[in-house]
């Protein structure tokens, strides 16, 4: 009969022993609605977050605004689960206890999407560094493996990265590349050599003496060298798709658009000697008019 | 004849008079309304003075403040009740645990005696306080306070800036030193009495409280700009976690000071060997009970009962905390949630896993 009492008594004793809310947050942190005007994270599966989130926003209004900066990012698609990610952030799911991604996560997202951050001249943000957040167990978002059962990402494979997805292409006809070159905001003729020293491991090419434009576009006549030197340096993506079969490089006829100060290279052709259809449209492009 | 007949008379009323106002002030303490929420402050738009005298625990002046800052009584209450769980966490593991008797008193008789425990519970109470109303003040809950007007830090750099809606450390210090104070100041006990010590005793330990919270507050920074880069970088007063405010008090109960009141009404060390105590430190003036056993006088609640630490030789541990006389040992089921995994999207999915484990209780 007492020990029957005692054990009871050590039971009770037991939960109200229990420490709680040691996952808090300082000061209380609170269930809210995800804000309809939150596009960012609309329609992934769950519709309250906690508040503060993890990057120290205090009201749904500061998460909503910070995040519309990611939106064109999340437009170029450059991994899957890349809202995940930044969901899981801006807008944590509500639960007793906070989770947060795991670092697999993170650096899947970070290795896809920061060379198009890069593009943009953006780093990757130091509120989103990597080492930060927990190695994968149990109770944090884990990487693709994980995250294949419950979304519609099934089978796919995580792209590569690429600012503008340019690609070498096959030349099919002058009059083809004609239409391109009316299209494109620039058409330049360069020739990429290798570096000599393995000083810079990602610039590993730099520009010969001589461009010959065929379209100088928006840009005016010096503007194209410090243009295309930009683009070098920065594209490490695009210039990796180029000379993919070139490794010493290689003539290349280069077309794109000008964004601002920032020029994008498109669409790409390899310049050599059996280049038929690329002959034809550089002479025939002198006396060309592109229809309106 | 009659003259002496006057007094006499006169003196058993001013007895009975000062006997009853012990009483009273015995009875109440502004810490009841950790025990009785309000629910609902809107309720004092509508009747302010009922509302007011309603309340149990205040003093006079507290219930004038009462209503003359009616919005601010919800978080006055949230602060004492930040107070008290502090305490009980900071005591937890000890022979007094801050445990409250009932909702009047709240902590029952063991406040009478001038120890450090009461020095502790006196400060992280008022703590509490400022912690509650500087908070309030941020967030817009208070018509007299809006966000803090700190000055910028002289050592922030010069590119980031200083702005944001930082906690109000000052006014919830100004107004809990109001509030919390005035209890005190009304009393009116003579010079260099044992009362007048106790007075003294909690102006102290209600400062030292204040200050730690005031101290305590840092300069946090945020992170804005495109992408949550730092080209852009935004910082303000903030309040330090609570949990840090009962540390640092604990260690200052840990060094307290034993004082003694002189005739000229001050306060001075026991041991004038140790350095005198600063606006920060806490001050007691009654040796503690050793809370070994229930003791309706001292209002000690005990030991027995209590679960210990078989294997520790701290004040958790059975030989110190059943005062030598010994445990009980039980085996008992416990169950816990555990391999609990977070699934996509969006819920977590836990084991139960039950152990025998030995638990000890003081006899």
């Amino acid at each position: 009969m007492m020990l029957a009492a005692f054990a009871l008594l050590l039971l009770l004793l037991g939960i109200g022993a229990m420490p709680n809310g040691h996952w808090e947050h300082q000061g209380t942190s609170r269930c809210v609605p995800i804000p309809a005007n939150m596009a960012l994270c609309q329609g992934l599966g769950y519709s309250s977050m906690r508040m503060p989130n993890l990057l120290g926003h205090e009201s749904p209004a500061e998460a909503v605004q910070q995040s519309t900066s990611w939106l064109p990012l999340l437009a170029r698609e450059c991994h899957p689960h890349a809202r995940i990610f930044l969901c899981s952030l801006f807008a944590p799911v509500c639960l007793e206890r906070i989770i947060s991604p795991c670092r697999s996560l993170c650096v899947s997202v970070r290795d896809s999407c920061a060379p198009i951050m890069n593009c943009y001249g953006y780093p990757w943000p130091r509120i989103l560094q990597c080492d930060q957040f927990p190695k994968d167990h149990l109770m944090c978002i884990s990487s693709v493996a994980n995250l294949q059962n419950g979304t519609s990402n099934e089978g796919r494979v995580v792209p590569r990265a690429s600012c503008t997805d340019c690609e070498l292409e096959e030349a099919t006809s002058s009059k083809e590349l004609l239409d391109l070159f009316c299209k494109s905001d620039f058409v330049v003729k360069v020739r990429l050599s290798k570096l000599n020293s393995s000083s810079s491991v990602l610039t590993m090419f730099f520009l010969g003496s001589r461009l010959e434009v065929l379209k100088h576009g928006p840009l005016l006549g010096g503007e194209m060298r410090s243009r295309l030197t930009l683009w070098l340096e920065r594209d490490a993506t695009c210039v990796g798709n180029l000379t993919r079969n070139h490794p010493n490089g290689g003539t290349f006829l280069l077309t794109g658009t000008v964004t601002g100060k920032r020029l994008l290279v498109n669409k790409a052709f390899s310049w050599g000697k059996r280049q038929r259809h690329l002959n034809q449209a550089a002479r025939k492009w002198k006396s060309h008019r592109c229809r309106g | 004849m009659d003259v002496r007949m006057n007094q006499g008379h006169l003196l058993l009323a001013v007895t009975l008079i000062v006997c009853n106002s012990q009483l009273l002030v015995v009875a109440n303490s502004w810490w009841s309304l950790a025990m009785n929420p309000i629910q609902r402050p809107e309720m004092y738009i509508i009747g302010a003075q009922p509302l007011c005298s309603q309340l149990t625990g205040l003093s006079q002046g507290q219930r004038k403040l009462c209503q003359l800052y009616q919005d601010h009584m919800v978080y006055i209450g949230e602060g004492a009740k930040t107070g008290i769980k502090e305490c009980q966490y900071q005591f937890r593991q000890r022979r007094w645990n801050c445990s409250t008797v009932d909702n009047t008193s709240v902590f029952g008789r063991v406040m009478h005696i001038g120890s450090r425990e009461t020095a502790f519970t006196y400060a992280v109470s008022a703590a509490g306080v400022v912690n509650a109303v500087s908070r309030a003040c941020r967030e817009g809950e208070l018509s007299t306070c809006g966000c803090s007007r700190a000055a910028r830090p002289r050592d922030l750099p010069r590119d980031w800036l200083w702005g944001g809606c930082g906690d109000n450390v000052n006014y919830g210090y100004r107004f809990a030193r109001e509030f919390v104070d005035a209890r005190e100041r009304e009393k009116n006990y003579p010079r260099g009495s044992v009362e007048h010590a106790r007075t003294l005793m909690n102006l102290q330990n209600n400062e030292a409280g204040r200050m730690a919270v005031y101290n305590l507050a840092n300069v946090a920074c945020k992170c804005h700009g495109v992408s949550g880069s730092c080209s852009l970088k935004t910082c303000w007063l903030q309040l330090a976690d609570f949990r840090r405010v009962g540390e640092f008090l604990k260690e200052k109960y840990d060094s307290a000071a034993a004082m003694r009141i002189n005739r000229r009404g001050k306060l001075e060390l026991v041991n004038n060997r140790f350095n005198p105590p600063t606006g920060e430190d806490l001050v007691y003036i009654d040796p503690s009970p050793d809370y070994c056993l229930r003791n309706e006088t001292t209002g000690s609640l005990g030991t027995q009962g209590r679960l210990c630490n078989k294997t520790s030789e701290g004040m958790d541990g059975c030989e110190l905390m059943c005062c030598g006389r010994g445990y009980d040992q039980f085996k008992t089921y416990k169950h816990e949630r555990c391999h609990c995994k977070f699934h996509w999207c969006c819920y977590v999915k836990c084991k139960r896993c039950t152990s025998l484990v030995d638990q000890f209780v003081c006899k």
